[in-house]
């Protein structure tokens, strides 16, 4: 049964709150000696009601502050943490994600106007930029401070780095003249500890060199295959004062330092490209990453409506060709099997011939990728071309012929429909596993957050999800659909960590609230998240962090009382108890804890209706809310509960892996 | 010497049927569908080819050109001749030589024929060429090991047959 809906945050305006000192002061000094003896007696008695949860004045205050951009014209001129925030703005930087630490670079691109977020711990923070950045396609920014912060970032800037995220990773890092004296507990080489989890690093130790390492970064950022970048901040870069411009070498804007020119295929490529999908009977093109970071969403379109191509979209993000379109091939896995013509686009993570990608053995392939070292790697081309992914796909949209293919788009139809039939199969066996149990079973959950996203009153394409967790994650990812570019965020995508979800979604909520790119038509919607109850333990806190900003959330906690991978230990069942937690947690009670809302349900119906109240509440009033969905463990199995959990062809909906 | 030419030519037949069918597979290996592979002739006709496939594991596939088969006999281990998996797995390659499926993605009963069997619960697979296309029945033996591994397995219940059975990491899926 859900609990009765109650928005209890989130009034801003200052409320009187006892302080420590205050209440023991009331209560008189006998009290306090008679606490010491009985302090729960005591407490008990004189406690006033316990204040609620608020945003505090000085945070809309903060908020509300004008913008203020470094000068030298200005009296002690520009701090490099000011001549850095500067060129991050003339970058246009989309945002920035931290935790306090690494002070002055947070302080300068937040006085800036950078959107700036702080949050509560700095791996979510990354995770909640890398989500920014999968929904929007923009560079985004984490940071923390140095040694425990950044440490605790890593999993995370791994999570970025196989999704080939443009994450912009900052952190501060001691001072120069400290290196190697273990001072204190924040000392730590930064550099190596990313080694193999960034495009590009740098730890800087030369002042006057700040702009120059900065272009550095957004090179790498904005150019080619993206990914994170590093840089460690020592104290003496971020405190040194330039009193004039001629101070900072090679202090000249990005129009000069890096370029907007991107490689145009080659013309005899381009043609035997054009001449290869022509001649193929059943061509598919795989638009991955790339498609999305070059927004050549249209000229792809273009392209396939044009020679009835078929198309799958793959990646960290998906939505860059809509998934109810007759061409799209994103749920017609039954048919990959029968394209004689594979043309990977800005597919990044490649994927191996036996991994899930279920090409034809004979099946021909291309490969577009904007830079030529990968061309040929895991997956053997029979053409491989350099060149912008944009531009590859207008030179296809004006080059293929007209071409009407009908049984090809017929079979994808009907691979279509054969999917999702089997869908709806599943789910009948999730209503009546979920009947038998008084729980609800994940088939159940993941339709019905379907059904009400894109067959009840909301704009199909209004709301961004997500979805992680292995069973839940696994199921979501089924169910989800994305209409348009940047729609859909895939959290676990290729590194498939348990836990950044939540965080991720956070990320990609804050990009909807400030409508950027391709997130602006549906500004200030509420986005969703499918998780687990393993995946929750990681980014939870971050609820706070939604609250204090006001980014609405939905988050469908699927609470089966086990990590997902819990049938590893059905052969050695001493090790069972490895795998399980507590049983019935409430994940609801401590989302309220921290300024959200809670919902508990067991049944379909109360999810339905948690679904309704949830989503109303964060369109109308801004506020998240955590569904802690009851399920069992075992409906992970196979055997015991099927159809179990069920692995997922890729590309298309449910890829995971590349 | 002229008694003796068709028999000759009966070798000289089956060598090239043979080198036609090792070029499939080098073919094959090439193209990264085999991450290993060798071929080791046998002669009269007959060789034997190992290769590294699916869940990086050996298979082997004999070619016997005289008795017009190719034979993969270890496709699957551990699948019970009366189990549902081996029912469900009989019928979904049944449906691979009926209209259920595309032409292009058909088994063309007048060109091959495709038999499954099962001893001590290994599942071997294997084509008998009805028509002399060598080519054609070696790239439909080929396909339907990939659809046994890429969607027969993918798609039904198999994911913890996978991990106990094949070793697949469950971390990896």
């Amino acid at each position: 049964m859900s609990e009765k809906p109650e928005t209890k945050t989130v009034a801003s305006e200052p409320e009187s709150r006892p302080s420590r000192r205050g209440l023991f002061s009331s209560v008189g000094a006998g009290a306090v000696a008679a606490a010491i003896v009985n302090p729960g007696k005591i407490f008990a008695a004189t406690t006033p009601a316990i204040p609620s949860i608020r945003i505090a004045k000085d945070i809309t205050d903060s908020l509300a502050e004008a913008t203020k951009l470094g000068s030298f014209d200005a009296k002690g001129g520009m701090t490099g943490a000011e001549v850095f925030a500067k060129s991050c703005k003339d970058e246009d930087l989309a945002a920035l994600f931290c935790c306090p630490g690494n002070y002055q670079i947070i302080n300068a691109i937040s006085a800036a106007g950078i959107p700036a977020f702080g949050g509560r711990s700095e791996g979510s923070m990354t995770s909640a930029a890398d989500g920014f950045s999968r929904c929007t396609g923009e560079v985004t920014a984490c940071s923390g401070t140095e040694g425990p912060g950044f440490t605790n970032m890593i999993m995370n800037i791994a999570v970025a780095h196989r999704a080939r995220t443009p994450l912009l990773v900052l952190a501060s890092n001691v001072t120069i003249a400290t290196d190697d004296r273990e001072y204190f507990i924040q000392t730590g080489y930064q550099q190596p500890t990313t080694e193999g989890l960034k495009k590009y690093g740098k730890r800087l130790i030369a002042p006057d060199r700040i702009h120059e390492y900065t272009a550095y970064a957004f090179r790498h950022l904005k150019t080619g295959v993206p990914g994170p970048v590093h840089l460690d901040f020592p104290g003496e870069i971020y405190n040194h004062r330039f009193m004039a411009e001629s101070e900072v070498k090679e202090y000249y804007s990005k129009e000069k330092y890096r370029t907007e020119s991107r490689p145009h295929p080659a013309p005899k490529d381009l043609a035997q490209a054009v001449d290869m999908i022509n001649r193929a009977e059943r061509p598919v093109i795989v638009a991955g990453h790339g498609v999305f970071f070059r927004k050549a969403w249209e000229p792809l379109m273009v392209a396939a409506e044009k020679n009835d191509v078929a198309v799958v979209t793959s990646g960290p993000m998906r939505g860059h060709f809509p998934d109810e379109h007759r061409l799209s091939a994103s749920l017609s896995p039954d048919a990959f099997m029968s394209a004689d013509l594979v043309v990977f686009v800005g597919q990044y993570s490649m994927p191996s011939k036996t991994e899930r990608w279920r090409f034809h053995p004979d099946a021909k392939a291309i490969r577009v990728n904007p830079t030529g070292e990968d061309l040929g790697r895991n997956w053997p081309l029979d053409l491989g071309i350099v060149a912008d992914e944009g531009a590859f796909l207008e030179g296809l949209a004006s080059d293929l012929p007209r071409k009407k293919r009908d049984a090809w788009v017929g079979e994808l139809a009907a691979a279509r429909q054969k999917y999702e039939k089997q869908l709806l199969d599943e789910y009948e066996q999730g209503v009546k596993h979920s009947q038998a149990t008084n729980t609800v079973h994940h088939a159940v959950v993941c339709k019905e957050v379907h059904d009400f996203l894109y067959k009840g009153s909301i704009d199909p394409k209004q709301t961004v999800t997500g979805w992680g967790g292995w069973t839940i994650g696994n199921c979501g990812a089924r169910w989800l659909r994305a209409y348009r570019p940047g729609q859909e965020v895939n959290c676990p995508y290729q590194y498939s960590a348990v836990g950044p979800d939540l965080a991720m979604m956070i990320g990609a909520g804050a990009a909807v609230q400030l409508g950027v790119g391709p997130q602006a038509p549906y500004k200030g919607a509420p986005v969703l998240v499918i998780t687990s109850d393993a995946g929750i333990a990681y980014s939870m806190f971050e609820l706070d962090t939604a609250a204090k900003y006001k980014i609405p959330i939905i988050c469908v906690v699927y609470n089966n009382n086990a990590w997902g991978m819990w049938p590893s230990a059905v052969g050695t069942p001493r090790s069972m108890h490895m795998y399980l937690f507590q049983e019935n947690l409430r994940y609801d009670k401590m989302a309220e804890g921290l300024g959200a809302r809670g919902e508990y349900v067991h049944t379909q119906d109360d999810f339905r209706k948690a679904l309704k109240t949830s989503y109303e509440v964060a369109s109308k009033e801004h506020v998240s809310t955590l569904i802690n969905v009851q399920a069992l463990k075992d409906f992970t199995s196979q055997k015991d509960y099927p159809p179990g959990n069920i692995i997922n062809p890729e590309p298309g909906v449910g890829a995971l892996a590349h | 010497m002229s008694e003796r030419l068709p028999t000759k030519s009966k070798k000289g037949a089956r060598d090239t049927t043979t080198a036609l069918v090792t070029g499939i597979l080098e073919g094959y290996a090439e193209k990264a569908v085999f991450r290993g592979f060798s071929a080791h002739p046998g002669g009269d006709g007959k060789a034997a080819y190992r290769m590294v496939w699916h869940h990086d594991r050996p298979f082997e596939l004999s070619l016997n050109v005289p008795g017009k088969s190719l034979r993969f006999p270890a496709v699957l281990p551990g699948v019970p001749a009366r189990s549902d998996m081996y029912r469900e797995l009989r019928a979904f390659l049944k449906s691979r030589q009926t209209d259920e499926v595309p032409e292009h993605r058909r088994v063309d009963p007048a060109k091959a024929r495709l038999t499954v069997s099962n001893q001590r619960g290994i599942v071997s697979l294997a084509l008998a060429v009805r028509d002399g296309d060598f080519e054609y029945a070696t790239r439909k033996l080929i396909q339907m090991v990939h659809e046994i591994f890429m969607v027969f397995l993918l798609d039904g219940p198999y994911f913890e047959y996978m991990v106990e059975r094949l070793g697949l990491d469950p971390d990896r899926y």
